[in-house]
């Protein structure tokens, strides 16, 4: 028996699908998703390396108080992907260390 | 249990100063007690940035002491283990003007210096954004202090406190003095503490930083120790190499030496071993008033985004507070008070204490195991604001 | 209207308050008997947190003529407990995810009426960093709110008087592995599958302790997830000694009942008393293990059992936003976990200020939506000069008695394994961000003289990252054997300096 998705518990019939960008590779995503979720539905769940021992890390607390999930979006870093929702055409990359790359 | 505790001297507070003081103490061999109600580093150490500069300083007493204390923590920082685990960084400060006014006045109180023995470099505005890639433009020049540096105040307290332990000091934290306890003549005889019963002593050394005055009251002396209120800003981590020196403009030297009350700051910005930028500086009198001022914060992070403009894009994480503990003539109180024998302060040392306390503990050390101070303590007795008479 | 609303705006004025912390000055003088500026005609109220709290008692105030000022962090109102789908995602059902939509759908009704008849301003995507007493001295509260997810700018609102709402966050305590992907609070699994309609992963355990675990499991295997464990570390006989409080709250045991009826139509394994000791995998969990308590909280040697899994939700229970109040010198009751001190009517101690919901003690959202009732009753008699009856409120009060005194039981029947500081190895990091390990607290205690909190986070870094040690203060307080204390943020949330060196305004 094939597994429901949340999508079809809630009913949800979002607008048309629309694609960003994750690390360049084009990437489907729907209205109203969060860069996290965007990620999830693609089967990511890390998308940042610490600045210490450089160890994978991706959502926590889900509502923004962890800052774990930091991601660069659009060249801004250290955006949280559990609160950014995606816009057609983002270009989302994976951040390491302390995601500010021209600085230094 | 009822065992007449003694050692040769007990020093009050676990701050930096107090574990200086500890470790040249033990280290020349005297049974050390530190004492602290709090825990290492409770007080204005752990509110600091951690400077050890001879930027700031004009030639004069202050001076002095730093030059022999900015020795000292090279030598501290050469032991094994030691400079690494308090972050000790010889980074060099930067002092910036933004016109040709300031750089003259800068350039003028560089050469006094350098006669005094400060090493100071003036640098022209392209050698400035050669040395700091990301401050502003159209700055006028600077000077650059190869001898400022820095640690992480509190690690160094406690790796310091840990030293004299090696050494033979005991350190007990949670331990409030009530009283010291002294002989009919005035003399000092050691502490009565909370919980701890008495100590018996025939030295003390004052080292309470902002509460110092409160333990010289024990004594039945007058010392006048002040706080004055000071923010930082800690952002949030930035790649190693955005800000590379402590850097400040000129007219901090002057906010630091001001006799107001009122509101100064300056922006001193500066990286930190572990990533997030410190700007701090703000100096304000209003006792031990422990209010987060939204307005002087802001007036740091516009000096700091003035000096550079990259950092309006990064996040403050953090502020805090500290009480740098001033004396009236911005001079720190070091050595044997007259007026009670037996009873030594250290304290006083307003925002510097971090670079002062090596200087302060050694000369503490010396003068309490009998020997000729390194620096003449005439200008830092305890007892110069007492009226003529008394 | 105008001439009384400003003379009865009078009445309402702000205490200061001596102290630790940030707490108001004691050098100022109190300005009790000073005059009210006059400002507008009607008196105004922000309300920070748009959850149950909130929502109440902005609801109303603005049912008492209170001009409301309603500030919340996401995009649509409704807080953790009623959280929605993303709008655009268009869900038809969306109550499939939820229990009591009755309740929402008459909050959002009324608030919808409010903002339409310009009762209430719903500002949605503020992310209130800092509210200022006395702002610009004209004896306002001064809120100031990064915009949107990205918080490159700032808005500052003012307000007569402040209600707190600022709800709470889950508490993870730290085991060997806690920081893999794939590991994430409870709440974090139910906040993307509730908002974004998205699972973590396929196979899932469920673990830790409190009321918020069963929902989050039968949430997730409805929603399509294999949830190959239900993990409790407490045991239902424990809360059954509350007997009398769970006859007192019929509805609570229902609701018990409904979950435990999901998670068995979803064949669900449960296991009680037994407690995650690790998690398992390189870059992404893999496995968990989990292992049975014995009576006194401590891992039973031996009885340890390895579950494969791609997602581990986990919680120790709730803990209570109280920065906001904190940096406004409000008292905080930091004895165990810290919530927001209020009196009957919501107030906190700085006047002014009330404060409702997890903020002033965990109590999920029946007890949110009662103490929101309260403080709106409050404010909306006080800023109009007159002195609050409590029988405007009797039945929310009778409410707040009852569960006040069931979430104290489940607070205590819900405790963390009491030796679970045991599991934590050296090597554990307990500070995710600056991945701080349980090694280098424990040496800041033995080696370096810290004796509480603040030290071991100067003397590690623990608690000193992004997060400022909310994730963390709990369990590197449990490693170092001290109590957590008072937080000491001034900011809310980051603020990038270039808005903190703007002056609003001007």
């Amino acid at each position: 028996m094939r597994q429901r998705t949340p999508l079809e518990l809630a009913g949800a019939h979002p607008g048309p699908p629309f694609t960003v960008t994750v690390d360049g590779h084009e990437t489907a995503a729907l209205p109203g998703q969060t860069v996290a979720a965007v990620l999830w539905s693609a089967g990511i769940t890390s998308w940042r390396s610490t600045r210490g021992s450089g160890a994978p890390r991706g959502v926590f607390c889900g509502i923004g108080v962890c800052f774990d999930c930091l991601v660069t979006v659009n060249d801004r870093p250290n955006q949280r992907a559990c609160l950014v929702q995606v816009a057609s055409g983002d270009a989302i990359r994976t951040q390491e260390g302390v995601g500010h790359d021209g600085l230094g | 249990m009822s065992k007449r505790l003694t050692c040769d001297v007990v020093v009050i507070g676990a701050g930096m100063v107090g574990a200086a003081c500890a470790l040249y103490l033990a280290r020349a061999g005297l049974a050390t007690l530190v004492l602290d109600r709090g825990p290492v580093a409770g007080g204005t150490t752990g509110a600091g940035e951690g400077n050890l500069l001879v930027s700031d300083k004009e030639p004069g007493p202050e001076l002095d002491l730093a030059l022999l204390s900015t020795r000292l923590w090279y030598d501290l920082a050469a032991e094994p283990g030691m400079g690494g685990s308090v972050e000790f960084e010889a980074k060099g400060g930067i002092v910036v003007a933004s016109d040709a006014a300031g750089m003259a006045a800068l350039t003028a109180f560089a050469a006094g210096q350098r006669a005094a023995g400060v090493e100071a470099e003036v640098v022209d505005a392209g050698r400035l954004a050669e040395l700091e890639p990301h401050l502003t433009p159209g700055l006028a020049g600077g000077v650059r202090y190869p001898q400022d540096c820095q640690v992480m105040p509190s690690l160094a307290a406690a790796q310091v406190v840990r030293a004299a332990r090696r050494a033979g000091a005991e350190l007990r934290t949670g331990t409030a003095v009530t009283d010291i306890l002294c002989a009919p003549d005035g003399s000092v005889r050691g502490v009565r503490t909370a919980g701890h019963g008495d100590i018996h002593a025939p030295a003390v050394v004052n080292a309470a930083g902002t509460w110092g005055a409160e333990v010289a009251a024990l004594a039945g002396v007058t010392l006048p120790v002040l706080p004055r209120r000071g923010f930082v800003l800690v952002t949030e981590p930035l790649p190693p190499g955005t800000v590379r020196h402590k850097v400040y403009a000129a007219d901090y030297v002057a906010d630091v030496a001001s006799g107001d009350a009122g509101l100064q700051s300056s922006a001193v910005v500066e990286s930190t071993a572990a990533g997030p930028v410190l700007i701090g500086a703000s100096r304000e009198r209003v006792g031990f008033d422990r209010t987060f001022s939204l307005p002087v914060v802001r007036r740091l992070a516009a000096q700091a985004t003035a000096l550079f403009p990259m950092l309006a894009g990064v996040h403050a994480m953090r502020g805090y507070l500290g009480f740098r503990p001033y004396m009236p003539d911005h001079l720190p109180a070091v050595g044997a008070d007259p007026r009670a024998p037996g009873l030594y302060h250290a304290c006083g040392h307003e925002g510097a204490g971090i670079g002062l306390a090596v200087g302060t503990g050694h000369l503490i050390a010396q003068s309490l195991t009998g020997r000729r101070p390194e620096l003449d303590l005439a200008p830092f007795r305890p007892d110069r604001f007492e009226e003529d008479g008394q | 209207m105008t001439d009384s609303a400003e003379g009865r705006a009078g009445d309402v004025v702000r205490r200061l308050r001596a102290g630790g912390g940030w707490s108001r000055p004691a050098a100022k003088p109190p300005t009790d008997t000073a005059p009210r500026p006059h400002r507008g005609a009607v008196a105004s109220l922000a309300v920070v947190g748009a959850g149950p709290a909130g929502l109440a008692a902005a609801l109303t105030a603005a049912d008492q003529g209170v001009r409301v000022l309603l500030l919340d962090s996401d995009a649509q109102a409704g807080g953790q407990f009623y959280r929605q789908p993303a709008a655009p995602l268009r869900a038809r059902r969306p109550q499939a995810l939820h229990h009591a939509w009755g309740t929402w759908t008459k909050l959002r009704d009324r608030l919808a009426a409010h903002v339409e008849a310009g009762r209430i301003s719903h500002l949605a995507d503020r992310h209130v960093w800092f509210v200022e007493w006395e702002f610009g001295g004209g004896g306002l509260f001064g809120v100031h709110a990064l915009l949107g997810p990205a918080q490159t700018g700032s808005e500052t609102v003012t307000a007569d008087a402040v209600l707190l709402a600022t709800g709470g966050y889950e508490k993870v305590l730290p085991f060997p592995g806690w920081n893999l992907p794939g590991v994430l609070t409870a709440g974090g699994a139910q906040a993307m599958l509730k908002g974004g309609l998205v699972l973590p992963g396929r196979t899932a355990v469920v673990a830790g302790t409190g009321p918020l675990l069963m929902p989050v499991a039968a949430g997730l295997a409805a929603a399509g997830a294999d949830v190959a464990a239900y993990v409790e570390s407490t045991h239902p006989a424990d809360f059954v000694r509350h007997a009398a409080t769970l006859a007192a709250n019929p509805a609570k045991v229902a609701e018990a009942a409904r979950y435990a009826a999901q998670l068995l139509r979803h064949k669900v394994p449960v296991t009680v008393r037994h407690t995650v000791v690790a998690a398992h995998g390189t870059d992404h969990v893999e496995a968990v293990t989990v292992a049975a308590l014995d009576t006194h909280g401590r891992v039973r040697p031996g009885t340890e059992r390895r579950i494969a899994c791609d997602t581990l939700a986990v919680g120790h229970g709730m803990l209570a936003h109280t920065d906001l109040a904190e940096s406004l010198g409000c008292a905080i009751d930091a004895d165990g976990d810290a919530f927001v001190v209020t009196d009957a009517e919501q107030r906190t101690d700085v006047d002014g200020v009330w404060a409702a919901g997890e903020a002033t003690g965990i109590g999920g959202a029946v007890l949110a939506l009662a103490e929101g009732e309260i403080a709106g009753r409050s404010i909306a008699a006080r800023l109009a000069g007159v002195e609050p009856r409590p029988a405007d409120w009797a039945s929310a009060a009778r409410t707040r008695t009852r569960l006040r005194k069931f979430f104290a039981a489940v607070d205590v029947a819900y405790a963390p394994p009491a030796h679970w500081v045991e599991q934590v190895t050296d090597d554990t990091v307990v500070c995710r961000c600056e991945e701080v390990t349980a090694a280098e607290v424990r040496e800041a205690v033995g080696e370096l003289g810290a004796t509480d909190l603040r030290t071991v986070k100067l003397l590690t870094r623990a608690g000193m990252g992004w997060c400022q040690g909310r994730v963390c203060a709990a369990g590197v307080a449990g490693v170092a054997g001290c109590s957590v204390g008072l937080a000491k943020r001034p900011f809310a949330r980051p603020v990038p300096l270039g808005v903190l060196a703007e002056e609003p305004g001007g």
